[in-house]
């Protein structure tokens, strides 16, 4: 069976693919905090990375350092075939759930 | 040596490279060094930039190393209660309590070996196995500060803590108040050794884990 992505491994995931050739830590970071609207620690972001690297999700690359980041490199980050598709069956599943179900929500009682 | 005024606390940099892997320390503390400087340094001021970059450091350890503080703290709770229960039917059956102290080594070892592993540095290790032992001192503190006296209320009942309270009170001193610098006592003992065996045990696994990632990365 195929890995099942987390909500915050599938927000990773997208935040890559829409970033494109500028996703690097500290920009996925920083876009992630926009779009969640909450602070969102490094540790996760990188750790969430790490992990999608590991499973083939993602690859990455080292690009050059910045003043600012006193040389250091920047990691930067691709989404691979096996992770487009993890994104497509997450969402087919969610969208599947969600079938029947209007928005906003309404509870009963 | 003077710091640097657009910089983290060197120490605080110097744990984090500590606790990242290696191939990737790196990118991931430029990372952090770049949102300090343009984010945090302008919108919080230095003692607010800095309080969030500590608070970072500590979020890489949380999410590295949760598994082995949660499970030193879930291993001490329950040897605790089957202490305290010890004479209750289902605490003379219950958890081995001897072999508590080995798997809490056995996880502060893990917590080294993971530690130099991952930053291909001993150093990790120590830095790793020791703060896994603080963590669980300070709970250890906290929880003998909270439950000793519903423990002792419990206690004061069985022949063997009654026993073990005539033997080594002071004269006149009353069984809550022999229970509680008991638990004060113990506090401190094991928090040396603890903290001791932190260090040692980290130092330890430090050396294996490090020293198994070079081994493997040869084949």
């Amino acid at each position: 069976m195929a890995d099942i992505l987390g909500a915050f491994e599938q927000a990773v995931l997208l935040t890559v693919i829409r970033l494109g050739e500028g996703a690097y830590g500290r920009a996925i970071l920083r876009d992630l905090h926009t779009r969640l609207e909450r602070d969102v620690a490094a540790g996760a972001v990188h750790a969430t990375l790490e992990r999608l690297e590991s499973k083939g999700f993602v690859s990455s690359r080292l690009g050059s350092g910045t003043t600012v980041r006193d040389g250091r490199a920047r990691r930067f980050y691709t989404v691979k075939a096996a992770g487009a598709r993890a994104l497509d069956d997450a969402r087919r599943s969610l969208d599947r759930v969600w079938q029947g179900v209007g928005r906003p929500v309404k509870a009963r009682g | 040596m003077k710091r640097n005024a657009m910089s983290p606390p060197p120490w605080a940099e110097r744990v984090l490279v500590a606790l990242l892997p290696a191939e990737r320390a790196e990118s991931d503390s430029g990372d952090l060094l770049e949102a300090y400087r343009d984010e945090q340094l302008p919108a919080r001021g230095r003692a607010g930039a800095d309080r969030w970059y500590i608070r970072q450091v500590a979020l890489v350890f949380a999410h590295g190393y949760w598994f082995w503080v949660g499970g030193l703290i879930a291993l001490f709770v329950i040897s605790d209660v089957s202490n305290a229960y010890r004479f209750a039917p289902w605490g003379r059956s219950g958890v081995p309590t001897r072999v508590m102290p080995l798997a809490a080594m056995c996880l502060i070892l893990g917590a080294g070996v993971r530690g130099g592993w991952r930053s291909l540095r001993m150093s990790s290790g120590l830095l790793t196995g020791a703060a896994t032992s603080v963590l669980l001192w300070l709970f250890m503190a906290a929880w003998w500060m909270t439950t000793w006296y519903p423990f002792a209320l419990v206690q004061q009942m069985e022949p063997y803590w009654i026993d073990a309270w005539r033997s080594s009170a002071a004269p006149g001193e009353t069984f809550m108040h022999w229970i509680f610098w008991d638990n004060v006592g113990a506090t401190i003992v094991s928090g040396m050794v603890l903290n001791a065996a932190g260090l040692g045990l980290g130092l330890a696994g430090g050396a294996a884990g490090a020293a198994a990632r070079k081994l493997s990365s040869f084949r």
